[in-house]
């Protein structure tokens, strides 16, 4: 499976909006995801939007979720989003941190992070289906909540096997596995902190703040410059420990969806 | 002061709330601002205030008043 989306203009060669099929959400949910980006001049999207709309739905499954992210100020074009079908899901900002300022102490020598084994995968599978519930597709009642757990698995699976940093947060004591993060180097110098998760028994305890503060030293060992992330408003927690560990905040955008279901139509 | 008092005032002051929110029989579940980090917070001010070393299994268990009021008084017997 591809894991890059491939867009296409519309309404035509150079025109305001790109979509591009997201393969591998759509495997997940059965029914075809779509990214949508439109241009900054935003005239006639009021026309193309359903035309669009009706379009994607036709290319398969007669239902399709299409999902498009747009900068908190663009308040117009989220109002034309509105009156077309589409609704806001969740507000998102990018924390980032300049790696080579930050210094951090371990706590307990007993907690540390190692690299994912294929032993692992059993409990870091559980905790990646167990500790999300406030992203996005667990968000949206359109979308199944056991599909949306198994997504963060299969993302977890599919970093390991493409290379991707994927640590586990270790008690060394019994062996148990405390929480995971997953990392990608996007840039020379500049890692994606992709996902991160502690087993729900051990949340609210500090130790996601050792975690994320662990992973922040490791970064900086391996010679990471800067270390940037997404994260909703909604979770406020996790807000306030990348608060807490020296994260500034930029670029808000509000992510909105519209799942489109034709299904009706053939009967 | 008393122990139960003493904590009221050190949870209160780092949960940002009111010490009469602080009872005995509070609990994580009870307290909005009772997060990861202030948790962590809680655990450092406790190390000091009480000349507590705390290990990893106190920080999962220690998430309501009372288990930490019981663990001050095993810990620290003159209390």
């Amino acid at each position: 499976m591809s894991f890059q989306i491939v867009f296409e203009d519309w309404p035509h060669p150079h025109g305001l909006m790109r979509y591009g099929h997201i393969p591998w959400d759509s495997d997940i949910f059965g029914f075809p995801f779509y990214q949508l980006t439109i241009s900054e001049m935003s005239e006639g999207l009021a026309e193309s939007l359903p035309e669009l709309l009706n379009f994607l739905c036709e290319q398969g499954e007669d239902k399709c979720l299409v999902c498009t992210k747009i900068p908190s100020h663009e308040v117009t074009k989220m109002r034309t989003l509105v009156e077309h079908g589409f609704y806001p899901i969740e507000t998102m900002v990018e924390p980032y941190r300049d790696l080579r300022s930050f210094s951090g102490t371990r706590r307990f020598e007993r907690l540390s992070l190692r690299l994912a084994t294929v032993a692992d995968k059993p409990q870091l599978f559980s905790i990646a289906r167990s500790a999300f519930s406030m992203d996005r597709y667990h968000l949206d009642p359109n979308l199944p909540d056991d599909r949306a757990s198994y997504r963060y698995e299969f993302w977890l699976e599919n970093g390991m096997k493409s290379g991707d940093h994927v640590w586990v947060y270790r008690d060394s004591t019994d062996d148990r596995l405390v929480g995971f993060c997953h990392l990608r180097e996007i840039d020379k110098g500049v890692v994606d902190f992709s996902l991160a998760a502690i087993e729900p028994k051990f949340q609210k305890s500090g130790f996601g703040v050792m975690m994320y503060s662990e992973c922040l030293m490791e970064c900086k060992k391996m010679g990471y410059a800067e270390i940037v992330t997404r994260i909703s408003l909604n979770n406020i927690a996790v807000l306030n420990i990348y608060a807490h560990l020296g994260f500034l905040f930029r670029q808000p955008t509000v992510t909105f969806h519209c799942y489109a279901d034709h299904s009706e139509r053939m009967y | 002061m008393d122990t139960f008092t003493q904590l009221r005032t050190l949870m209160a002051d780092i949960l940002k709330v009111s010490q009469e929110e602080i009872t005995p029989e509070t609990s994580q579940d009870d307290v909005k601002n009772w997060d990861s980090l202030q948790h962590l917070n809680i655990m450092l001010s406790l190390e000091q205030e009480f000349d507590l070393t705390l290990d990893v299994d106190d920080l999962a268990s220690l998430t309501s008043v009372s288990a930490i009021l019981k663990h001050i008084n095993s810990t620290c017997p003159s209390r």
